[in-house]
């Protein structure tokens, strides 16, 4: 299981998220959601090691916060980041191997993901650069998914992608649920998408924890006060 | 004393030393503030402008050469033909700039260090320059002996402390701050209206103006020039170190940079070698440990005394 | 006859060209630096077969592996004691650090060896010839040919069809990603200083069998890389191939024509380059 206990986030000097609790059982998905910069990347960052953090985050028995971003990626984590990030000068094969390059077990291989997404077999040998974005974003997948990650971190899976391409990626991802014990956390533009996809869901409000509850029966009026910061009352 | 004054001492006390100092120790001053100006006006292209030049030896080379060669053929004063050298490798750079601001990076780094390279084997190699052989000043009668080494002190003074004087008041001007933004970033520069070809083209033509102006100052006092010292690639190191371990992009930089040099230098002259090792681990050193250099080290160090004193 | 010749013997110097820039290639590529040790790293490979030479007369074909594994590990110490703490954004502090670097190791060579010229003796290779009777070849410019294409063949499959290589091109893509991988970046980084050094001290073991070297020959040899990397073209190792070839040409061709003109054609060639073509001969173009 996942235990994240009192998470600060920096950048420098800017403290991105202050004192975020967090805590998911093995197969669970969260919906992150959030206004933009409410530090949703900022948690994602703070838990793979990409920026300093303080605070306690458990996965299993490993303690991730003593480790560098190497160490949290053998002992498990992988990231889908923001932008999707392709390495250029790699193939899409070449980036979905980058994912194996920690040589964790598992059920994901080449043949699995390309199975998840047909479209990435028959541009293997493609310049990962030239894919279009809602591709681009299935090898971003499918590259954390090699790694066969304990905790799979997915930052902005549908941004900028066209509804269909969104809904598509958004179908493969919802056919990895309750499939395995990987935990996942998924931050999405999308409210209504989110918790759709999602078990629980944490809505951040200016780096802090507003809301977090079940998904399933979730009163959205609420979720949407938590989301924007207006009062209760 | 307020820091006006100091300087203001200083300055009178720098104009009046030949008076109290021996040939050798004149020779010596004269030689630091050479290293000064050179300094100066790479720190201003490198420091301020962002251009890396290893090539700025050419145009120290093209300054004595057109020192040697103004004086034999026209009837120039030597002390008028500095001023005159500048000029030379300004409109030499301005010709130049067309071909080396069409390349970025390691690309007009490249191109700088090449064009130092063609200088000196077109001088090397032709008639009018005196071919590899190298030239004698011709204008030597027309110097005062007795003066002699005195006026080549003041010609360096004049050139370092004008150097200095200049990127003082650049870096105060609007074009300093356009510049800056420049170098900071240029996609934002450009967008509130700088331009960025005539900026860098206006910095690169000034520093090879002074860089041709310490190039003559220091062959004056010579009377002789050859194309190995006029295009030794060492003026290139020695302007590196200095600005290096002085603090690159600061004022004070070349002044301090160019102070632990020549410690260095007279401290272990018995060895060329073991200095160049001294020299070259500072350098790393440096790099290593205070980027800013000596005179960013002297500011942290001077900041945080004044927070001590503010703080009760 | 004379021009076959000039010929050959310009594509054997340009071979020994194209591998001084080769390793810089490599640096430039991989970490966005400019390394202005590479020649003294080159000079360093010839000092350090003269050493090993002077200890115990071994072979060439064991003096060759010797050398270069030395001098990876002298590249890969560099870069993990030094040149790692200074990368960042800003492109200034590994060059003048590397310039550092360049001085502190010319003057020890100098220290160390003296500073006369010193060549290395290749035996019987020096007078070996090959080929039919109408145009024998020297085996050993010869052989320094096929010794540099098989280097650049082997580097190519060694970055463009290995793990190891998508991990250096992925490095060089993203360096603050790769973590997330598993990849020390540093790590990586220093194996290709340490691959790069090696290719120089290769090119210095070559180039003192050629002529003779001081310890000062290192600035010259930096120059010659720099100007094949760009007269080839960045972003493929072919390309400095190609650039060395080039150079390599129009320095024996001007030689022959106009001998005392140094390097000037070769400047001049660079310059015409850089003008009409600043790509270089066989780079991508880059848009900044």
């Amino acid at each position: 299981m996942l235990e994240i206990r009192g998470l600060d986030a920096f950048y420098g000097d800017f403290q991105a998220l202050f004192g975020v609790d967090l805590s998911l059982q093995p197969g669970q998905t969260l919906a992150l959601i959030g206004a933009n910069g409410a530090g949703k990347s900022s948690f994602l960052h703070a838990i793979c090691g990409m920026t300093q953090a303080r605070g306690s985050v458990r996965l299993g028995d490993t303690d991730l916060a003593a480790l560098p971003a190497v160490g949290r990626a053998a002992a498990g984590v992988a990231l889908s980041p923001e932008g999707r990030r392709m390495f250029l000068s790699l193939s899409v094969r070449e980036n979905l191997l980058m994912g194996a390059n920690v040589r964790r077990r598992g059920p994901w291989t080449l043949d699995r993901v390309t199975g998840l997404f047909p479209i990435l077999g028959e541009f293997a040998d493609r310049p990962a650069g030239l894919l279009s974005g809602g591709q681009q974003q299935m090898v971003a997948i499918g590259r954390a998914l090699m790694a066969n990650p304990a905790l799979l971190l997915l930052d902005e899976v549908s941004l900028g992608l066209a509804p269909v391409v969104a809904q598509e990626v958004h179908a493969a991802l919802a056919m990895l649920r309750d499939q395995s014990e990987m935990i996942t956390i998924m931050v999405e533009q999308d409210v209504n998408r989110a918790i759709a996809a999602g078990d629980r869901f944490l809505c951040l409000l200016e780096g802090r924890a507003a809301l977090t509850g079940p998904c399933a029966g979730a009163d959205l009026d609420a979720i949407g006060r938590a989301y924007f910061g207006e009062d209760d009352t | 004393m307020r820091p006006g004054i100091l300087l203001a001492v200083a300055v009178v006390a720098l104009v009046l030393l030949p008076f109290g100092a021996d040939r050798g120790m004149l020779f010596l001053a004269s030689e630091i503030l050479v290293v000064v100006a050179l300094s100066q006006a790479w720190n201003l292209l490198a420091g301020y402008g962002g251009l890396l030049s290893p090539g700025h030896h050419g145009f120290v080379g093209i300054g004595g050469y057109a020192l040697y060669v103004l004086t034999r053929d026209l009837p120039v004063h030597p002390y008028m033909a500095i001023p005159l050298a500048g000029i030379v490798t300004a409109v030499l750079g301005f010709l130049l700039a067309p071909i080396l601001f069409r390349l970025r990076e390691v690309y007009f780094a490249v191109g700088m260090w090449v064009a130092a390279e063609i200088f000196r084997i077109v001088v090397m190699r032709w008639d009018y320059t005196g071919g590899a052989a190298g030239l004698p000043l011709a204008a030597a009668r027309s110097l005062n002996r007795e003066w002699m080494g005195a006026s080549a002190y003041w010609l360096a003074l004049a050139v370092a402390l004008g150097a200095t004087a200049l990127v003082w008041a650049l870096m105060r001007s609007n074009f300093g701050l356009r510049l800056r933004a420049l170098k900071d970033d240029e996609l934002a520069a450009r967008s509130i209206g700088v331009a960025p070809h005539r900026v860098r083209l206006a910095v690169f033509v000034l520093s090879v103006a002074l860089t041709g102006m310490a190039g003559a100052v220091s062959f004056l006092s010579a009377l002789f020039i050859t194309p190995v010292a006029a295009f030794d690639i060492n003026w290139m190191v020695t302007i590196v170190f200095v600005t290096i371990i002085g603090g690159i992009g600061r004022i004070s930089g070349p002044f301090l940079g160019a102070a632990l040099y020549f410690v260095l230098r007279e401290t272990l002259a018995f060895s060329s070698s073991w200095y160049l090792v001294a020299l070259g681990a500072t350098a790393v050193l440096v790099m290593l440990v205070m980027p800013g250099g000596l005179a960013g080290a002297l500011d942290r160090l001077l900041s945080r005394k004044s927070t001590m004193e503010t703080q009760p | 006859m004379i021009w076959f010749e000039t010929l050959f013997s310009g594509l054997t110097l340009g071979g020994l060209y194209a591998l001084f820039g080769l390793g810089l290639s490599l640096i430039f590529g991989v970490m966005k630096i400019a390394n202005i040790a590479h020649g003294e790293l080159v000079i360093a490979g010839a000092f350090l077969a003269f050493a090993v030479v002077d200890l115990l007369p071994v072979p060439l074909w064991l003096l060759l592996p010797l050398v270069t594994m030395g001098m990876f590990a002298v590249g890969y110490a560099l870069q993990s004691a030094l040149v790692n703490r200074v990368l960042g954004d800003d492109p200034l502090p590994p060059l003048l650090l590397t310039f550092g670097i360049s001085i502190v190791a010319q003057n020890l060579l100098v220290e160390i060896f003296g500073a006369d010229n010193r060549a290395l003796d290749p035996g019987w290779l020096a007078t070996a010839r090959i080929g039919p009777v109408w145009f024998p070849v020297g085996l050993l410019p010869l052989g320094t040919l096929i010794l540099t294409v098989v280097l650049f063949g082997v580097l190519h499959l060694g970055i463009g069809h290995t793990r190891w290589g998508r991990i250096v091109r992925a490095t060089s893509d993203d360096p603050a990603l790769v973590g997330l991988f598993g990849v020390k970046r540093r790590r990586v980084f220093a194996v290709v200083m340490g691959v790069s050094a090696a290719l120089a001290a290769l090119a210095g073991v070559l180039l003192a069998m050629r002529s003779s070297v001081t310890p000062f020959s290192g600035v010259e040899r930096l120059l010659i890389a720099f100007e094949v990397i760009v007269i080839g073209g960045l972003g493929s190792i072919w390309a400095s191939l190609l650039g060395g070839l080039a150079l390599g040409l129009v320095h024996v061709i001007s030689f022959r024509l106009d001998p005392a003109s140094g390097l000037l054609y070769g400047h001049i060639l660079l310059l015409v380059i850089l003008l009409i073509r600043p790509e270089g001969l066989a780079g991508r173009k880059v848009t900044r």
